[in-house]
């Protein structure tokens, strides 16, 4: 329990720096950045990423980022454990973000960074088996949709209004929630891939 | 230094999420709890047996004796388990390894030329019955009085291949498969069943079997297949009860399983 007080204080504190932030008046299409990722599944499976962060913090080794992602990945599952399978799992998430980026050196080319997410996943799974020499036939279909949260951490490179990085997303919910600790399972999974991202002013 | 300060902050974060993961396996701290190594000549493996007694325990008395499969993973909670339910009645026996995990050797059959080295779970069904057993009734004197196998994913698989197999002694009334790898060399499981039910009436078992809801389309499809064929069979003497667990993953579905197959199977 203590854990879990102590994880849900700093998940949620990385992001009060993002309140009570000046209003800015200006064009809303100023200091944002969109960016698309594609995403490998720890045990198999492809999906993208999609994001839209408004800047929050800008400083000589630090930017911050306030935004909306939406994920989405798809697991064949046809004759991948057994022949005769034919089906899938797709994670649908739809989250917030708020990214911190460090830049070592002054040119702010290359970046680290953490980037904390919570929001809504649905896991949906749908197939069916047949096995002909018993005469086997069956269907499964189930929707789950639950609270998800955890961190992706990046490192990459600005190709002045473009960048790219290689990033793990890491569902933290087998820590916290009263189930076994369960690193890249089927509700908390891990998800790796490349990230483009573009300022668009 | 700002640097070096981030990097020490990001490994914080790794080493909470990775190390909250790590199951300990020092079991020492758990009153009653007894553990002994040893060598199969049949497996080549030494392993890590370690032994939950009952509450005031009377050497004269049979107990209940459960047979847990990767007690590295589990032996702790299901010693609570026992701890909280049946304290007085059961004798605990996890069963670890000393050194390598050699799980995917030890409880599967046949060999899969995905996983190599598989294929071994006659040597460890000689290993339980010729060694493993016969120490805790003899050199441990443990008496019984009824003996019950529980397994996990591919330690639940082992258990439905112990009671379908028909080469060598099936020593245990209960079986429990939790989240059993029915799919297994292409659902090999269903081709042992066939054979067994080519040559026997009856099934003397308590078996109970269970699946997480979250296990995806394989694991789910196979697991009602076979629940399906079991009861069809009609085996005289088998008692048989199935469960899903509702939006329960694989990873987390061994403790509820466990919970629920000893209620089952000890009332």
């Amino acid at each position: 329990m203590n854990k879990a007080i102590i994880l849900s204080l700093l998940f949620f504190s990385i992001h009060l720096p993002s309140i009570g932030q000046e209003k800015n008046n200006s064009s809303f299409l100023n200091n944002t950045i969109i960016e698309v990722a594609i995403t490998y599944e720890l045990f198999g499976g492809i999906g993208t990423i999609v994001k839209g962060k408004k800047k929050i913090l800008n400083s000589k080794h630090f930017e911050g980022y306030l935004g909306l992602s939406l994920q989405f990945s798809h697991q064949s599952e046809t004759n991948k454990f057994s022949d005769g399978v034919k089906g899938y799992n797709q994670d649908l998430g739809v989250y917030v973000v708020s990214d911190w980026i460090y830049y070592p050196f002054k040119s702010k080319k290359i970046f680290i960074g953490l980037e904390p997410f919570h929001g809504i996943t649905n896991l949906r799974s749908k197939g069916t088996l047949k096995i002909q020499r018993y005469d086997i036939s069956e269907n499964y279909s189930n929707s789950y949709t639950y609270f998800n949260y955890g961190t992706t951490q990046k490192i990459g490179y600005n190709f002045g209004r473009v960048s790219t990085s290689l990033f793990a997303m890491i569902s933290s919910k087998g820590l916290l929630d009263n189930g076994r600790t369960r690193f890249g399972d089927s509700d908390s999974k891990v998800f790796f891939g490349i990230n483009f991202g573009y300022a668009l002013k | 230094m700002r640097i070096v300060n981030y990097i020490l902050i990001k490994i914080c974060f790794l080493l909470i999420f990775i190390f909250s993961g790590c199951q300990e396996d020092d079991f020492s701290d758990i009153e009653d709890y007894k553990s002994f190594n040893i060598n199969s000549s049949y497996t080549g493996s030494e392993y890590n047996i370690h032994i939950l007694y009952p509450e005031n325990y009377d050497a004269t008395l049979q107990y209940h004796i459960v047979y847990l499969l990767d007690a590295d993973w589990y032996f702790r909670e299901v010693s609570e388990i026992i701890n909280t339910n049946y304290k007085n009645d059961v004798v605990l026996i996890g069963i670890g390894y000393e050194n390598k995990n050699k799980r995917t050797t030890d409880f599967t059959f046949p060999y899969d030329d995905m996983f190599q080295n598989s294929g071994g779970a006659n040597n460890y069904i000689q290993f339980i019955n010729n060694e493993l057993i016969p120490y805790v009734e003899e050199d441990l004197s443990i008496l019984s009085s009824e003996v019950t196998l529980a397994g996990h994913s591919l330690g639940g698989y082992f258990g439905l291949y112990f009671m379908l197999q028909q080469g060598f002694q099936n020593p245990f009334d209960n079986i429990v498969s939790a989240s059993p790898s029915l799919f297994w060399n292409d659902a090999y499981i269903f081709d042992l069943e066939e054979q067994y039910h080519s040559n026997n009436d009856t099934l003397s078992v308590k078996l109970y079997n269970s699946m997480g809801g979250l296990e995806g389309v394989t694991m789910n499809t196979l697991f009602d297949a076979f629940n399906k064929r079991i009861e069809n069979r009609d085996y005289e003497g088998l008692s048989f009860e199935y469960k899903r667990f509702e939006n329960i993953s694989h990873n987390n579905s061994p403790i509820i399983s466990f919970e629920n197959a000893f209620y089952y199977i000890l009332n």
